[in-house]
């Protein structure tokens, strides 16, 4: 198969000029460009002839400065574009709430978008989809290519200012009804004017990202609040921080087994005793000695009464028979209960028990002194000492210790979909916050 | 593919045919539109100053698709209100061609395709009108009446006297894609996808002056 | 790895719950005492409590 004979000429940018003002037109966009701005005294001008015709002049309140300068190459998603087109769009009845919108060229790849809104960026391309209504957690969303988008807000969007080329008819003052869907970090954007609706498909970026891609070489500044599709640095870490507490939880039951299995639990001591209020002599009296082995451990002291709708106090001093050492604690024990409109009620319980901790090894005995109301009925009651037992408050201390870290990452996730969605026109009550991860 | 060589009755140049199904075709010299008779070709008339056109194809690129390898063979130009956009003609190696619509270098690829069922009258048609085929739903996305602005190369019908024609392209929410062209009767179903610069592999693209490929 | 604090913050606290119940460690306190006389073991009423001030149980529901 012969080549062709004539191969199509290398294709350059035209060079015109400006029908108004006279200056020099250069169409970056090849024979794409059907509007251009006139760099030097801003008039649109229609590129769709061979030479240009006046559109549109324009007054402007002052010289528009875009953040990236018009014939700016960067590199997006390994492609080089230019920026050839900028402009501003204005949200109607909300002044200060507009946007800027760079049009980026490829003459192989063609034009993309990126989007700029108070330093959060978004690299944009059109898409050729149907959408498909839909639900999302309540409120109304679109279904895309498999992917659903929620309804962030809806706006009526006038440009305000034109720089560069455009391969469609521009002016100024035209208007579009736009509506953005999220789904973090992607945006689904419609823009319906009178005649079509076009669907956009938009991700998000950073400032460093964007200033790294095209090199920019002022610091890059820093952007306020949180946008729309800005994805959330809590994304996922909440499902993870959690599924983290689920191991750690199996850890504690493990180590909770284990302790339960291995600790000594013995008793060392138990003995019954009876004590009648007001009788004549020494109330207190020590018990005969018992030996706590091993390694320093706890002790529990158990206290089994008969008290019926009574009260009683112990005092308590265990003393290492050898040492001289010891401890000195008292313990209330007391139980009442009855019946009245309500049904039958109980306060206290007629035993009682209590640990001491890190008792050393040693031969010991204890020294008891009861009290009871002078004219309570005597009472019976047994003394139990075990040796090294399991204390289960520590594992409930840690196992509600272990919930600090996911329940505050779930918080801050919380609060940063709040930011987000307070901007969007379902901004969440003050009494009712749903956020999502 | 045969490679079949004529002379130009109007200029003596030789004509090659990539295609064989080619039915017209343009002398790439002096630009007139030839038709092929069955002994030679007949000028038919004469294609008037290609419109300045970007587009990084011509006829002659080569390219790709879904393993596929097709040539650009030929181009019709449309342009319509909003505008205007190519529609490439490509062949594939067993001789099936297909269409490769280029507006502003978004790309959608589409195979004459007989119709599943009868298609719908045009009184129906209208943007956002839905309709069944093939077990999916495609919704008429745009209605355009445009008219030829040139042609270019070789192609399947006798493209050069048409007036306005009117297009209804449809898709569906999975991507699929649809062309109805209402200017012939019956009117004709081409169905496709659209497709991305990258998928295409495309080899022997224009150059454009500061840019790598 | 995504929660490296975390994960370092529970194995701490587990490491030291089973560090403290194999010490026996609880969470009540008793006064420590000294140089308690064995002639407390003969005449125990001699023995005067450093736990003073128990609040009398006023009694009662």
């Amino acid at each position: 198969m012969s080549s062709l004979a004539v191969s199509p000429p290398v294709v350059k940018a035209k060079s015109l000029s400006c029908p108004n003002c006279g200056g020099p037109v250069e169409l970056r966009g090849f024979a794409h460009t059907l509007s251009v701005v006139c760099p030097s005294c801003h008039s649109i001008l229609d590129a769709s002839t061979p030479t240009l015709t006046l559109v549109q002049r324009v007054q402007e309140a002052q010289r528009i400065q875009p953040m990236i300068p018009l014939g700016s190459r960067g590199k997006l998603e390994n492609t080089v574009y230019e920026v050839i087109g900028f402009q501003i769009r204005d949200i109607v009845g909300e002044p200060g709430e507009g946007w800027s919108e760079y049009l980026l060229f490829n003459p192989y790849k063609g034009f993309r978008y990126i989007s700029e809104y108070r330093n959060h960026w978004n690299f944009i391309r059109v898409l050729a989809a149907l959408p498909e209504p839909t639900k999302s957690r309540g409120k109304y969303a679109i279904r895309m290519l498999g992917q659903t988008y929620t309804h962030f807000d809806h706006a009526d969007a006038v440009t305000s200012s034109v720089l560069g080329e455009f391969p469609w008819r521009v002016k100024v003052g035209e208007m579009a009804q736009v509506d953005d869907y999220v789904s973090p970090p992607y945006m689904l954007s419609s823009e319906a004017t009178p005649g079509e609706v076009v669907w956009s498909l938009g991700e998000y970026y950073t400032c460093a990202q964007i200033w790294r891609a095209f090199q920019l070489p002022d610091r890059v500044p820093r952007a306020s609040g949180v946008f729309a599709n800005q994805p959330s640095p809590y994304a996922g870490r909440t499902a993870s921080a959690w599924r983290l507490w689920l191991w750690l939880m199996i850890a504690l039951f493990g180590i909770t087994l284990v302790m339960g299995f291995t600790s000594t639990n013995k008793e060392v001591f138990r003995h019954s005793y009876s004590f009648t209020p007001g009788a004549a002599g020494e109330p207190s009296f020590v018990t005969d000695p018992f030996d706590l082995q091993g390694r320093p451990d706890n002790i529990q002291l158990e206290i089994n009464t008969n008290l019926n709708n009574n009260w009683a106090y112990f005092n308590f001093a265990l003393i290492n028979q050898d040492s001289g050492h010891g401890y000195d604690f008292g313990r209330e024990v007391s139980y009442y209960y009855g019946t009245d409109s309500d049904g039958s009620w109980s306060e206290g319980k007629s035993r009682d028990s209590v640990i001491l901790p890190n008792v050393s090894p040693g031969r010991y005995y204890l020294r008891v002194e009861p009290e009871m109301d002078a004219t309570a009925t005597p009472m019976q009651y047994e003394l139990v000492v075990r040796r090294g037992v399991p204390v289960w408050i520590w594992i409930w201390l840690a196992a509600l210790l272990l919930l600090i870290p996911p329940i505050f990452i779930k918080i801050r996730s919380t609060a940063f979909e709040s930011k987000r969605w307070r901007e969007s026109d379902y901004p969440p009550s003050s009494s009712s916050s749903r956020g999502g991860d | 593919m045969s490679g079949h060589t004529a002379t130009c009755p109007n200029c003596g140049a030789p004509v090659n045919f990539r295609w064989s199904g080619a039915v017209q075709t343009t002398c790439e010299f002096c630009h007139s539109i030839l038709v092929r008779t069955d002994l030679d070709l007949k000028k038919v008339g004469q294609v008037a100053d290609l419109p300045q056109d970007s587009s990084p194809i011509h006829l002659g690129t080569e390219g790709q698709y879904q393993n596929r390898p097709f040539v650009v063979v030929g181009r019709i130009i449309y342009e319509y209100e909003q505008g205007g956009w190519n529609e490439w003609h490509v062949v594939h190696n067993d001789g099936t061609s297909g269409w490769l619509a280029d507006a502003q270098l978004e790309y959608d690829l589409s195979f004459w395709t007989k119709p599943p069922k009868p298609l719908p009258p045009f009184e129906k048609v209208h943007r956002d009108a839905v309709f069944q085929w093939d077990k999916q739903q495609y919704r008429v996305t745009s209605v355009t009446r445009a008219h030829y602005k040139g042609v270019e190369g070789e192609l399947p019908f006798e493209y050069w006297d048409k007036h306005d024609m009117i297009f209804a392209d449809l898709r569906t929410t999975t991507g699929e894609f649809a062309t109805i062209d209402y200017s012939e009767n019956p009117p004709l179903l081409f169905m496709g996808r659209p497709v991305e610069f990258d998928d295409l592999h495309f080899k022997n693209l224009r150059e454009f002056e500061g840019w790598k490929q | 790895m995504r929660h490296p604090l975390f994960l370092a913050y529970g194995l701490a606290l587990i490491g030291l719950l089973g560090f403290g119940e194999y010490r026996g460690w609880g969470p009540t306190r008793a006064n420590e005492l000294r140089d308690v006389p064995r002639t407390i073991r003969d005449n125990p009423g001699a023995y005067r409590s450093h736990y003073g001030g128990y609040p009398r149980y006023i009694g009662g529901k």
